[in-house]
């Protein structure tokens, strides 16, 4: 039988958690997404995301947002437990082609983003009007 | 914008608790489609047990960013003094 040597295997511990800690791990937030006449309505849950922490991109037709949550917890805190944790997130959308990804809306309140991507001018639904001969 | 939440922050004795109802926007719009709903919506509650060196009556809630950050002051009681020593 191997002996383990209790401050050897303390000190193995702290190491792989400590590198654990290093690596941040991406959160993946909530999102609720519609579709209504005038486009795609996206609603992202942030909380603890200020307006500086957030950043919006669509690369094609690939929409991602990503940024930093931060708690503002004063420093010298020492947690006893945590549910909700500062980071980094990111989520990613792939856009339809009907969509104007030139055009996007978006608004942070309270830690809620809303994101409006416009309908493309020739897929709106347009009435047609029935002329009677 | 945005969704509705009510919270009610109640401490009584030693439990602390949060409870509300949260209605995320739109969801009964007749106008439009729902792709994916994956926020929370509905009633919460969560009870903390503090512990006993917390002074409650001087707690503090603040709604910001989306997070509720309920703060509260040790009692002076249990804060570690220093006494100096004066030499006679």
């Amino acid at each position: 039988m191997t002996n383990i040597n209790p401050q050897d295997f303390a000190q193995a511990t702290n190491k792989a958690v400590a590198e654990h800690k290093a690596t941040p791990l991406t959160m993946r937030p909530a999102a609720d997404i519609h579709e209504n006449k005038d486009g795609a309505v996206i609603y992202i849950d942030l909380p603890g995301v200020s307006k500086d922490a957030l950043s919006i991109d669509v690369d094609k037709n690939v929409l991602t947002i990503r940024g930093n949550i931060n708690l503002h917890t004063p420093d010298d805190l020492n947690s006893q437990y945590m549910d909700v944790h500062s980071g980094v997130f990111e989520r990613r959308f792939t856009l339809g082609e009907q969509l104007d990804s030139e055009n996007i809306e978006a608004k942070l309140e309270q830690g809620e983003l809303y994101l409006f991507i416009p309908r493309s001018d020739e897929h709106k639904p347009r009435k047609i009007d029935v002329k009677v001969a | 914008m945005g969704s509705k939440i009510n919270t009610i922050v109640l401490i009584e004795k030693s439990l602390l608790s949060v409870e509300g109802m949260r209605k995320t926007s739109d969801a009964a719009d007749n106008e439009q489609s729902t792709h994916r709903q994956e926020r929370f919506e509905g009633q919460f509650k969560r009870v903390v047990t503090l512990p006993e060196e917390v002074d409650a009556d001087k707690a503090n809630a603040v709604y910001q960013e989306g997070v509720l950050h309920i703060t509260m002051p040790q009692k002076t009681e249990v804060k570690p003094r220093q006494i100096t020593v004066s030499v006679a």
